[in-house]
């Protein structure tokens, strides 16, 4: 068998299913084992490749929006410090009506 | 004074009440659409690593009818040396699906309703407190009563400018946000739905298919089978069947989340409340359910497998 021939996941199928189907005729020969195990090394590098293909076409154009995330939760952070700020302006406006309430109280008004 | 004090934080409310705001149901729909989508990089990546313990438990079991040590070995080590491959393939593809996660959650975040309620909670205080002290006012001898329940009044005043205020800002940023986004979208999907529909892994999964099928031929000719091995193999086979279920589904949902951006963008971009829930949110909302529904169904084959 020669094994610089297959080039695709389904060449080597093919000669797995025939590698097999005489691996049960003669169980424990040396040599079908061998080819087995090779087919299967070969099936691993050709599953390889096509991974770091499909990786290739997919890691670009991928920065854009994730520098566009980024700068949302920093507005996002901002708005939560302008609610902040609304609040702790409500505490000033709450100090000033309790002081004139109180100098109301004391006649001062 | 009542008529000063109210003269004055109505004068507040108006100054905080500027540009237009996006309305509460527009807010909603980008509420909505960042909630569906933020954990978008779990499905397409869950196809990759399906595929690659599908691949191990397959191999292993062809692999262990191997009557030479040394060649048993040495396809274990081979097995072992792409599972590490496999999974670093995997995290590869997540850190590119997780950016559109990371997009909507920080959308998610910039639509939350958490900084008018904080608002809210907050006036809310503010009037109770109020009222105490013109309670305590008036019960001192002597004092100038001041009219009850003015405190409630200027707490809603308060809450009104400052949600007016909060709101105006996030429209603002939302608004800039999902325009700039949407091209990001556009390509991004575009990218995923050509990987997902490539011929690489249409190969992939078609090579799984058949090697399933092989491999457990392959080891049920040299050894005993028992019902356990039966189970496994069946097992493996529905969740193969669920890897194409996933990929079809994915598919559908990308080309969904890309309509349903799209839609939000000119759903926020008009001037008026969105009546009916954006229906293209709702369709990306039910596929997303069938996906987590197929997930569910990998997850229960791959526990009693185990």
């Amino acid at each position: 068998m020669n094994s610089e021939k297959i080039k695709t996941l389904e060449q080597v199928q093919d000669a797995l299913s025939i590698v097999e189907d005489a691996r049960a005729a003669a169980p424990g020969n040396r040599q079908l084992e061998e080819a087995s195990a090779r087919l299967r090394k070969l099936e691993r590098t050709i599953i390889r490749a096509k991974q770091e293909e499909l990786v290739a076409a997919l890691t670009a154009d991928s920065a854009g929006l994730k520098a566009l995330s980024e700068e949302i939760k920093a507005s996002a952070k901002d708005l939560e410090a302008a609610a902040n700020a609304i609040g702790k302006a409500t505490a000033v406006v709450e100090a000033l009506i309790k002081i004139v309430s109180t100098a109301a109280s004391a006649g001062l008004l | 004074m009542k008529f000063k004090f109210f003269f004055a934080a109505s004068g507040l409310g108006v100054m905080l009440m500027s540009c237009a705001s996006l309305t509460k149901s527009q807010i909603g729909a980008v509420n909505q659409f960042s909630q569906t989508s933020s954990n978008f990089s779990a499905y397409p990546g869950k196809i990759m690593t399906e595929l690659a313990e599908i691949r191990l438990s397959r191999s292993v079991y062809a692999g262990s009818t191997f009557s030479d040590a040394r060649l048993n070995l040495e396809n274990l080590d081979g097995i072992h040396e792409q599972y590490t491959h496999d999974v670093e393939v995997s995290q590869k593809l997540d850190v590119t699906f997780k950016i559109i996660d990371k997009y909507a959650q920080s959308l998610l975040l910039l639509s939350s309703d958490k900084f008018e309620t904080d608002i809210e909670e907050q006036a809310k205080n503010f009037g109770v407190g109020l009222d105490s002290l013109i309670t305590l006012n008036n019960s001192i001898q002597g004092a100038r009563a001041i009219p009850a329940g003015i405190g409630e009044a200027a707490g809603k005043l308060i809450a009104l400018g400052g949600k007016q205020y909060v709101r105006s800002r996030q429209s603002k940023e939302i608004k800039k946000y999902v325009a700039a986004a949407d091209t990001l979208i556009a390509i991004m999907t575009m990218n995923l739905l050509e990987h997902l529909g490539s011929k690489h892994l249409e190969e992939l999964i078609a090579n799984e298919e058949k090697g399933l099928k092989a491999d457990f031929k392959t080891f049920l000719g040299h050894s005993k089978s028992t019902p356990e091995h039966g189970l496994a193999y069946v097992r493996l086979q529905l969740r193969l069947k669920n890897v194409r279920a996933l990929q079809k589904q994915t598919m559908q949902a990308t080309k969904d989340l890309r309509l349903a951006h799209k839609k939000l963008k000119q759903e926020i971009e008009k001037k008026k409340k969105i009546k009916e829930a954006v229906k293209e949110i709702q369709t990306l909302y039910e596929e997303v359910k069938e996906i987590k529904e197929t997930i569910r169904s990998i997850e229960t084959n791959k526990t009693a497998g185990k």
